[in-house]
């Protein structure tokens, strides 16, 4: 009886069409690649507006009014309620804790731009829920004002013809 | 015989092995690049609005250098749950007058209209979700408005005298005639201050949200383009169809 020859095939995987798809991937998400300074949470508490404005953000201090507290580099500094900050943490139109976290994070910038050679440019970055009152964006703007900080940013979402 | 091939053919297929490239270090390469560019893939793009300090108390008038007879213009749009008021203090207003028949600052009132109101919320962001209010504030009309008090005569000589260049130069002030100064009431909310920032920011021409083509291209004209500041950078603005009126804005303390 002749001997069954085994036949030992080298199985290999053809990965080329699989690179090709990778690679198309890859261009794709390149492309979104996001490189901007400031990063957003979205939350049903902030619902920044729409602008037709295309200035892109630049890196700055950052603080957010949202429904429910107002944020300062992330770190929250002042609960918000019914559109409005409770009397015991104002002082006339100063919100008092608001005003000691960027005061701090004022003298920060200030000491960052000093060991860096520049000037502290006084730059806020100003995230607000489209149906927050004026009155409270004023407070906001009023305290940021105190502790010199002078220009303003309003981030917005991008939209609106262009 | 298993070979049936010629001894020439042997020689040939010798010398021309087939050479597969390994693949697998590009892979573990790109299955670590995915992840992380999927972490920082941008879904929304954000802008910003440049602003200055709000004035508590009464707008200072700016120190306009020109030695000219131009009136300054000092534009000031009152928000209220009403609508717009617009006023300022040159004669191109008429406000001087302090009321009256002839008194031409013009009250823009609110708009009643479903369709429009969801549209000035969401500006054609699909993922925007409409609060409809009706009535709501009638950004199209205050646009009008202001396109007419930026091409307003000043002094009488017959030129559009608040039409100047809105880019100036790294590090000078822009003039006093690209300033606006919004002064909403306490309730008014946020979203509402940033459309008047945008009606009165700039005329897109025919992409402009607040205008229907025909209104695009009578009122978006070139007597708004003004004369390049010599060394000033410029945006491309004129380029892109962009017609400055009043960018830079001033939030005061409110009417109330």
């Amino acid at each position: 009886m002749p001997k069954r020859r085994t036949h030992e095939v080298d199985a290999e995987l053809n990965i080329t069409s699989l690179m090709d798809i990778m690679t198309i991937i890859l261009v794709f998400l390149l492309k979104s690649y996001s490189t901007e300074d400031i990063q957003i949470a979205p939350s049903e508490n902030l619902l920044l507006p729409v602008s037709s404005s295309d200035k892109p953000p630049e890196l700055a201090v950052n603080a957010v009014i949202s429904k429910v507290a107002i944020t300062v580099d992330g770190v929250d500094v002042v609960m918000v309620s019914g559109n409005q900050v409770g009397d015991q943490d104002k002082r006339g139109t100063l919100i008092t804790p608001l005003f000691d976290a960027l005061k701090a994070a004022a003298d920060q910038a200030k000491a960052n731009a000093a060991t860096t050679n520049t000037k502290f440019n006084g730059r806020l970055l100003l995230q607000c829920d489209r149906e927050i009152p004026f009155s409270l964006v004023r407070e906001v703007m009023y305290t940021a004002g105190q502790a010199q900080f002078a220009e303003f940013k309003f981030v917005v979402y991008q939209g609106g013809g262009g | 015989m298993s070979n049936h091939k010629k001894p020439s053919d042997r020689r040939r297929s010798r010398t021309q092995d087939e050479v597969t490239l390994n693949l697998l270090p590009f892979m573990n390469l790109m299955t670590l690049l995915i992840p992380f560019l999927l972490a920082s893939i941008q879904f929304v793009s954000l802008a910003v609005i440049d602003s200055s300090l709000p004035a508590i108390g009464q707008p200072q008038p700016s120190d306009d250098k020109e030695k000219d007879d131009t009136p300054p213009l000092n534009l000031t749009i009152g928000i209220t749950d009403e609508g717009f008021t617009v006023a300022g203090s040159a004669k191109v207003l008429g406000c001087e007058k302090g009321g009256g028949p002839n008194d031409k600052c013009t009250a823009v009132p609110l708009k009643n209209d479903t369709g429009y109101c969801g549209d000035t919320v969401c500006k054609g962001n699909p993922n925007c979700v409409p609060t409809n209010v009706t009535p709501c504030h009638d950004f199209a009309e205050l646009k009008k408005l202001v396109i007419q008090v930026k091409k307003a005569d000043g002094n009488g000589d017959g030129e559009a005298d608040y039409v100047k260049n809105c880019s100036p130069p790294e590090g000078e002030a822009p003039p006093e005639v690209c300033n606006v100064i919004l002064a909403p009431n306490p309730e008014i909310p946020y979203g509402v201050l940033v459309g008047v920032m945008d009606a009165t920011r700039s005329c897109r021409g025919q992409s402009d949200p607040h205008l229907t083509d025909s209104e695009a291209a009578e009122l978006c004209d070139d007597s708004l383009v003004a004369q390049a500041v010599p060394g000033a950078e410029g945006d491309g603005g004129a380029d892109k169809g962009d017609r400055d009126l009043f960018p830079y804005v001033v939030v005061a303390g409110g009417v109330k």
